[in-house]
């Protein structure tokens, strides 16, 4: 028999045998204790998995072939440029440890409920055959008893999927201060001088070891060519 | 020389072209991504236990997560634009005093 027809076959012999009240506080805690959507939270889980790895090869190709990149360039702008890919790899490399973290998270409330649902199906399952044990042979006490002893079951398994939530609670939101730190959360761009917020800069703070001396001492936008007006 | 400085201005441009431009494309759709792992309260069940603030605290993280990968997208598309017109620009320059 499954869980939704043992929770029907306890509230009507409850009812039968004069608990109505308590045996639909029962089902009611029952269901409660196995709510949740274990198959959103597995698609959660697996979504943040991949979260971490999509940016992965692309950082790596990057980082692999930013020196060469570099090589022939100096200046501080060009450092700062070159830093800035150093920040950038490493926020996003805590990015994906974050997600990684996230997934357990998830994967800790999944099986909490999980665990709960088994036990709660269990207990109701018993309960169902207890109840129709104890109506067929009209024993008051045995009823009394019974509820008593559900209840207390009720009350561990809530308390186990309720210590899991916290400890995956607490957990989420240590990673939301982690998140908001900000050297996961700064990255606004290249210091100054930088390639981005300045419009233009000297050429000596980005120049090439191969630039020509009449280069020396110019200004380069850093707009495409068709709205540099800082060219001369 | 010349040759050589042409030759640093198009590793500039190729590197913005070929790596940076992917890595803000790659940063961009896992944000888009994140934004789609939004739930809803039955997703953590709507008990009288605390699974109401388990959802908010779940949402808090997503969000972060989600607004720091559009700040790093963002950026780096930018740097991408400014170090490829930096190297355009260069050229320019060369072209005129040649």
């Amino acid at each position: 028999m499954g869980f939704l027809e043992d929770c029907g076959l306890i509230v009507n012999l409850g009812r039968a045998a004069g608990w109505g009240d308590t045996v639909v506080e029962m089902t009611t805690r029952m269901k409660d204790a196995q709510a949740g959507n274990t198959r959103e939270l597995r698609r959660l889980s697996d979504g943040w998995a991949t979260v971490g790895e999509a940016v992965d090869r692309g950082l790596d190709l990057a980082a692999d072939a930013l020196p060469g990149t570099m090589a022939n360039w100096e200046g501080g702008a060009a450092d700062g440029f070159t830093a800035y890919m150093a920040q950038v790899r490493g926020v996003l490399k805590l990015h994906g440890e974050r997600a990684g973290e996230i997934k357990l998270c998830l994967d800790t409330i999944r099986c909490a409920i999980e665990r709960a649902r088994r036990d709660v199906e269990k207990l109701a399952n018993s309960t169902a055959d207890a109840l129709r044990d104890i109506t067929a042979a009209a024993d008051p006490g045995g009823m009394r008893a019974l509820v008593n002893g559900v209840f207390e079951r009720l009350d561990g398994i809530e308390k186990i999927r309720g210590e899991n939530e916290r400890a995956a609670r607490a957990e989420l939101e240590r990673l939301a201060a982690a998140l908001g730190d900000a050297d996961v959360n700064d990255i606004s761009g290249p210091p100054e001088p930088t390639i981005t917020t300045a419009p233009s800069f000297s050429s000596a703070e980005f120049r090439s070891r191969h630039q020509p001396p009449e280069l020396n001492k110019t200004k380069v936008s850093t707009s495409p060519p068709e709205h540099g007006r800082s060219l001369r | 020389m010349a040759d050589g400085f042409r030759a640093d201005c198009e590793n500039l441009i190729d590197f913005s072209g070929t790596y940076l431009r992917p890595l803000a494309s790659d940063v961009s759709e896992s944000a888009q991504a994140v934004s789609d792992l939004r739930t809803c309260p039955e997703t953590w069940g709507t008990g009288p236990s605390i699974y109401p603030f388990l959802g908010a605290s779940y949402e808090a993280v997503r969000q972060f997560f989600e607004d720091a990968q559009w700040d790093v997208a963002v950026t780096l598309s930018d740097v991408a634009d400014a170090l490829c017109a930096v190297a355009e620009n260069y050229l320019r320059l060369d072209r005129q005093i040649s």
